[in-house]
């Protein structure tokens, strides 16, 4: 296929038509897709660690542990949240720039302290459960088995939270590369 | 720009907008996601929107960016269908299909970034305005164009 011919092929094509009223719609924040996803999340997260915070004090003798571990653990929950928040935002602003190369560059700066606040606030939020659930427990063989397995399952899980925002990472700043 | 000024505008390049999809989306419904998630930026982007740039360069903009900087969700086979389901029911003649197909198989095969460079090109969009809106220089606009027309005529012949 010939160059021009590629270019007569592209403009050929025939799209579809997508009334103002559809159009319309998709300006509110409510009907987008990866917002409505990240509202629903939240909405559930909050509700559920509410009843949690409200409860666990009496239910799991709280009471009998040091303040510095029941500090911990309120943040550890509270620190998913704020990076859920962080999520939404950063999802409502794609756009960073007055050209593509400078936007993408701004938002790969905002995407990389993203990724590292998602794989340390996951981090917190095993280790302070982890404290808070076994602080004061006398260990035996199977129960430092227990704890071995659950150490496992957090490093299987940070690999591959890595391995994620590291291949995200990489194809963005790849693009921007090409951009230069 | 009001919300009834941008609604016509987005009426009128809304092509623009479903090529692009088109060309970084493999299915249907990451398609729509996309146009919704395009319309959306740029209705957000738009207290930024100086009246000296042209409408459709500032579309082009906001729509490949948003493109390129959404990520893809979980990988889905590419569909190669003889007619596309997203298509409008005025078909292209089975020739010219073809030749879209093979066309839009070839490109999607390019990275992100000589994507957005050949849609713009496509376009016949100036390599000074390509250049604004990539942030390249004009020089280097060209040096890819080149590059780019030899990856595609090399996927064609695959």
């Amino acid at each position: 296929m010939e160059f021009n011919e590629m270019k007569s092929t592209w403009n050929a094509v025939r799209t579809p038509t997508i009334p103002s009223t559809e159009i319309q719609a998709m300006l509110s924040e409510n009907k987008h897709p990866v917002l409505k996803g990240i509202r629903k999340q939240l909405t559930i997260e909050i509700i559920g660690w509410c009843i949690f915070l409200s409860c666990y004090y009496t239910m799991f003798d709280a009471n009998l542990k040091p303040l510095w571990i029941n500090i911990l653990l309120v943040l550890s929950i509270l620190l998913p949240l704020i990076h859920n928040l962080m999520g939404y935002r950063l999802a409502k602003y794609l756009v960073h720039g007055a050209n593509i190369r400078e936007s993408l560059k701004n938002y790969l700066s905002k995407i990389k302290i993203y990724a590292i606040i998602s794989i340390v606030s996951r981090q917190i939020y095993l280790a302070g459960f982890l404290l808070f659930f076994t602080y004061g427990l006398r260990f035996n063989t199977s129960r430092y088995v227990l704890l071995a397995v659950i150490g496992l399952i957090f490093l299987v899980q940070l690999w591959l939270l890595s391995r994620l925002w590291a291949k995200r990472l990489k194809n963005l700043g790849n693009t921007i590369a090409i951009f230069r | 720009m009001d919300e009834t000024q941008f609604l016509t505008c987005i009426e009128e390049y809304q092509g623009i907008i479903h090529k692009i999809c088109r060309l970084y989306r493999d299915t249907r419904e990451d398609r729509e996601d996309l146009f919704q998630e395009i319309t959306f930026q740029l209705w957000k982007s738009l207290p930024a929107f100086k009246n000296e740039a042209k409408i459709s360069t500032w579309i082009y903009r906001i729509a490949l960016n948003t493109a390129i900087a959404t990520f893809r969700k979980k990988k889905h086979a590419i569909e190669y269908r003889p007619v596309l389901p997203d298509l409008p029911e005025e078909q292209p003649s089975e020739e010219l299909a073809l030749r879209q197909e093979r066309l839009f198989a070839a490109l999607k095969q390019l990275d992100d970034a000589d994507k957005a460079i050949i849609t713009l090109y496509f376009e016949e969009l100036s390599y000074q305005q390509i250049a604004a809106i990539t942030g390249i220089s004009e020089n280097y606009v060209g040096v890819k164009l080149n590059r780019i027309k030899i990856k595609i005529q090399k996927l064609l012949i695959q």
